[in-house]
């Protein structure tokens, strides 16, 4: 935000790769629009308004309301030190969009529009048989319409910029499988149908599996972390035990985080974005892998930012962490920039800490709330933290 | 009494067609219908509550507790209905409006029913005038409402303004949960109690009808 500071301020890249390794660097790196942590259309629109941007310069909407790629001005406004690449859609593609708004995406799932999002509304495989399972007509992650161009964006921001490159999450395992079978079923069936519950999420793992082969194929030299994601928590404990998160789910986080080991030659740090209350399964998520966990919002049970610090502050770091259930929808300017104090006091010190909002701002989020939001990171952000 | 203990465990570890068998020979061996729900369906799915809240079970260990005790219940439906035996109270639940996100929902619905409530399950995306309709024509005495976000949140006190409109809210006890929500919300829009889980909303259900 102050220009004439640039040259004594760190290199962004430098910043993150100590905050990760558990070091302070000069202030807390800043995030936006990491999976999970961007902003919804509207808020965005009000936002660029309060801003007093004119016209666009480069955004891009996911087909769910989300700001997929942000308006550069934007970002450099609110000074975020990172950039994330999404992939694109595919050359020939399975979905189809109906006239009255609803589409099917390439995985069968049906969405139409509810409040602010575009929300599932079948569960295509519930009736299937394993055999029908086995031959579904999975989406093709190795289209190369998915990285059509990307590479290029990479590498133009990793050689001529100093954000550090990201690339959003191609997809999860869990929650694809609970939606494609139905979640009440898929989750009783992972007790009383383990081969079934078992092949269908690993099947879930291996087509998304190919969608990174092919994204980190054309981003993979430039990317310094790599996105994940799977909603594992309710807000009152995981949806799952430890154990069946152990036996089911967590070979396919350790398959997905060691394929981005390789494919970026073991420089780029896993992210995974995982709502609710996870606190449980924390010490099997950072063991298959996961570098760095969003959104650790702090309202869940046991999700309490003193608590996480304590338990696994030396062994991941934790991205996020604002309470945008209350302060960040509805309390003042003060308020955010108190709620934005008091988690940065509590998370950033020691490094293992990025700042960035903890879910996508609704809108219902006034855009004074984001813009106190980023200058209290910028503030209160800065090593030693007081 | 061995098999009322025998269905009691059956529905603990969520073994619905042992649970089915058992309270088929119970009945054809003339135990009493209110007796295995009084004794063994309900006491289960309280223990089943009980461990829920202690995190020893997540939500397939009570989804599949909660189909065992509905598989046993819809032997005793029919047997129950000509006795005269009152539900504990009518629960109409529902996502409120333009939400869909309903497993919550669907886990306090079944925690009541195992509970003794009767449940109106209005589903997702519910408007005020469906709440309101679950009162005055399928006589509810309690409304559950849930919502996962704070867009939708505010539906809420929009339900209760129509309860109010159409002159039935004192006719009800509303209930309301869901992620966002807190005892202050649901306090600040006028429901009667919040339950931060599903086997806290069989106690507040309870406590507000006074069982």
């Amino acid at each position: 935000m102050d220009k004439s500071s640039e040259a004594e301020k760190m290199n962004r890249r430098e910043r993150f790769a100590q905050a990760v390794n558990h070091e302070e660097p000069d202030r807390i790196p800043i995030d936006l629009g990491s999976t999970g942590g961007g902003m919804t259309v509207e808020a965005y629109q009000r936002l660029k308004e309060h801003l007093g941007l004119e016209g666009d310069q480069g955004t891009r909407i996911t087909s769910l309301f989300v700001v997929d790629r942000y308006d550069e001005r934007v970002l450099r406004a609110l000074d975020v030190d990172f950039r994330h690449l999404s992939m694109r859609g595919p050359r020939t593609s399975k979905a189809v969009s109906y006239p009255d708004g609803s589409f099917q995406d390439e995985w069968g799932l049906l969405y139409r529009k509810a409040a602010y999002y575009m929300e599932m509304v079948n569960a295509p495989l519930r009736e299937a048989t394993l055999a029908e399972i086995e031959g579904y007509n999975w989406p093709d992650g190795s289209d190369p319409g998915r990285v059509e161009g990307l590479a290029a964006e990479a590498r133009r921001l990793y050689e001529e910029t100093d954000y550090v490159v990201c690339s959003q999450s191609v997809g999860s395992v869990f929650q694809q499988a609970c939606r494609l079978r139905g979640m009440d079923q898929y989750l009783m069936e992972m007790i009383v149908d383990k081969p079934l519950a078992k092949r269908l999420i690993d099947l879930c793992a291996e087509v998304t599996l190919g969608f990174y082969e092919n994204l980190l194929g054309a981003v993979g030299p430039y990317v310094q972390m790599v996105e994940i994601q799977d909603d594992l928590g309710t807000q009152i404990g995981p949806f799952i035990s430890p154990a069946l998160y152990r036996e089911l789910v967590q070979p396919c986080h350790a398959r997905l985080a060691s394929l981005i080991k390789k494919k970026t030659g073991g420089r780029a740090k896993v992210f995974m974005h995982s709502d609710g209350s996870i606190f449980d399964l924390l010490p099997d998520i950072i063991d298959a892998g996961i570098d760095v966990i969003n959104p650790t919002q702090p309202q869940p049970a046991k999700m309490e930012p003193e608590r996480l610090k304590a338990a696994y502050g030396d062994r991941i770091t934790f991205h996020a962490g604002l309470d945008q259930q209350h302060t960040i929808p509805f309390g003042s300017v003060e308020d955010v920039r108190a709620e934005v104090r008091s988690k940065i006091g509590l998370l950033a010190p020691g490094g293992g800490y990025i700042f960035s909002p903890c879910h996508n701002l609704q809108p219902d989020v006034p855009p004074q709330n984001i813009v106190a939001m980023y200058q209290a990171a910028h503030e209160f952000g800065t090593y030693p933290i007081r | 009494m061995a098999d009322l203990k025998a269905i009691y465990d059956a529905v603990i570890v969520g073994d619905a067609p042992k649970v089915k068998g058992l309270v088929q020979e119970s009945v054809d061996a003339g135990v009493d219908p209110k007796a295995v729900l009084q004794k063994a369906l309900i006491p289960a799915m309280a223990e089943v509550g009980r461990r829920m809240k202690a995190q020893e079970f997540y939500v397939p260990e009570v989804l599949i507790a909660a189909r065992a005790m509905q598989w046993g219940l819809n032997i005793l439906k029919p047997l129950l209905a000509g006795t005269g035996l009152e539900p504990a109270g009518r629960v109409a639940i529902g996502t409120v409006k333009s939400d869909l996100h309903d497993i919550g929902k669907n886990l306090v619905g079944m925690m009541l029913e195992g509970a003794g409530f009767e449940i109106i399950d209005l589903g997702t995306d519910v408007t005020p005038e469906k709440f309101v309709a679950a009162v005055k024509d399928k006589r509810a005495n309690v409304i559950g409402m849930s919502a996962l976000l704070t867009t939708t949140m505010p539906n809420m006190k929009k339900t209760i303004d129509a309860l109010k409109e159409a002159g039935v809210r004192e006719q009800v006890k509303v209930l309301v949960g869901g992620a966002p929500v807190t005892q202050r919300y649901a306090d600040e829009i006028g429901a009667d109690g919040y339950a931060p889980d599903a086997s806290s909303a069989v106690d507040i259900a309870k406590s507000q009808l006074g069982i």
